[in-house]
């Protein structure tokens, strides 16, 4: 018996296969080894047979899984923090576009839990998935790259957030509760500081990859590597952004100070104003506080340098002298 | 706990939430605040006496005082930074945690009093007796 799909697949599960490109083949054409029950990837007919549990929370089969997808609240934080988190992410909606966070869920966890035990009815790791996704992961990567480069305002980032760890650990909307995982928060907040973000991650997750499949040793001690970098990234990130804040504040205490001693007037009024909207802006919206503090400050440094030594504000509200 | 330690634990837990350093910033709301409430006291005594207390050089115009100021308050800044040690401030969450617990209305409530009705008080004076 030959069982055989009437449409083609979306993706092609190994690049590497030949029988993957038979994209309405069922099983590799081998359904009495492996069974295929999301259309998508072959697993082994006894995949399920284990105790390790991982492939129990698989997105595409778990039967817990229905109500788990991008904006559904809580439910991404109550169920992906497992040893397995990212396998529970998923949606049965739209899982054409779901296999892709599949993938990089599979690399994370391999990175996340280096010792874990995959349990295969071959013996082998499921890496073989990890594999598969590789493929797609890469085919993947224009919408992930621009996902990460938005600031977290973009659909991708919203779903592949919880993946990393959130930035700056709690504040990706529609989920509650627990924190990321410190280390993928630390890459997010570090390498972003730095501008290699991306192309890091890039590196990590292939090394993930590389680490699942057995394949490349060399990549998989990059990641240590990358960790390091992306944990004293962070580090001096929260420098940076504590120095502006508190700098910011001060200013508005040096701004109180010369009113104080000056008399309060309306340049004094909307300075306040401007650094408590830095200060708010500081609170609720990642990066986005410090720099936006930062330029402002520059700014007055250099317009006071301009003109005899008045600030914007004093300029243009009291007077051009 | 003292209200600037208070201020500084509060602070240190809402902005190492937001990725900041909280010893700095913790460290730098403290300094906000007391130079607030030695304004607000010498502010006080000036409308009561009419005698200033604190007489803080004055540089020129005003975005030049606020640069000079703030450069003067940066050693000041630094210092608290030291003095709330990562053991301090250990000590110090430890404590707020026991005696503040993790709910928030009451100690935004404290925060308010302490930090922001002081800033309210100490402009709302000056200007009064700057235009009277």
């Amino acid at each position: 018996m030959q069982a055989w799909f009437a449409s083609p697949d979306p993706f092609i599960p190994d690049a590497t296969a030949t029988q993957s490109y038979n994209r309405y083949s069922y099983c590799i054409n081998n359904p009495l080894k492996y069974t295929d029950p999301s259309g998508y990837i072959d697993k082994p007919a006894d995949w399920n047979k284990g105790n390790s549990g991982a492939l129990y929370v698989n997105p595409y089969f778990n039967a817990g899984y229905t109500h788990i997808g991008p904006g559904s609240g809580n439910h991404w934080s109550d169920q992906y923090r497992t040893p397995y988190f990212n396998f529970m992410i998923g949606s049965p909606d739209g899982f054409d576009r779901i296999y892709g966070i599949g993938a990089w869920a599979t690399a994370l966890s391999v990175i996340t839990n280096p010792n874990l035990e995959w349990v295969s009815g071959e013996g082998k790791k499921p890496g073989i998935y990890v594999k598969e996704v590789k493929y797609h992961f890469n085919g993947w990567k224009g919408d992930i790259s621009s996902g990460f480069t938005a600031d977290g305002e973009s659909e991708v980032i919203n779903r592949f957030i919880p993946f990393f760890g959130r930035e700056n650990g709690e504040t990706a909307a529609g989920q509650g509760g627990a924190s990321g995982d410190p280390t993928y928060n630390n890459v997010n907040t570090g390498l972003g500081a730095f501008s290699i973000g991306w192309n890091t991650k890039g590196i990590m997750i292939q090394g993930a990859v590389a680490e699942a499949r057995g394949i490349s040793m060399a990549k998989v001690n990059n990641i240590s590597n990358i960790r390091t970098l992306g944990a004293t990234g962070a580090g001096y990130m929260k420098v940076v952004k504590g120095v502006s804040t508190g700098a910011n504040l001060l200013g508005a205490g040096m701004t109180i100070a010369d009113g104080y001693v000056n008399g309060f007037q309306a340049h004094h009024a909307a300075d306040l104003g401007i650094q408590a909207a830095i200060y708010g802006i500081g609170a609720s919206v990642p990066v986005a506080g410090w720099i936006v503090g930062g330029a402002y400050f520059l700014g007055d440094m250099y317009f006071q340098s301009t003109h005899n030594g008045m600030s914007i504000t004093q300029y243009y509200l009291d007077g051009k002298r | 706990m003292n209200i600037y330690n208070f201020i500084y634990s509060f602070f240190y837990k809402f902005w190492e939430k937001r990725g900041n350093d909280g010893r700095i910033v913790g460290a730098a709301h403290v300094l906000f605040s007391i130079l607030i409430h030695v304004l607000l006291i010498a502010e006080i005594i000036r409308d009561i006496t009419g005698f200033n207390i604190i007489s803080l050089p004055n540089f020129g115009e005003y975005g030049i005082n606020k640069t000079m100021y703030f450069f003067l308050a940066v050693p000041l800044w630094i210092g608290l930074w030291f003095f709330y040690t990562r053991e301090r401030t250990k000590r110090l969450l430890k404590d707020y945690h026991q005696k503040y617990g993790e709910t928030g209305s009451k100690n935004t409530l404290k925060i308010i009093l302490y930090f922001v009705i002081p800033i309210v008080l100490l402009i709302t004076l000056a200007v009064i007796r700057q235009r009277s």
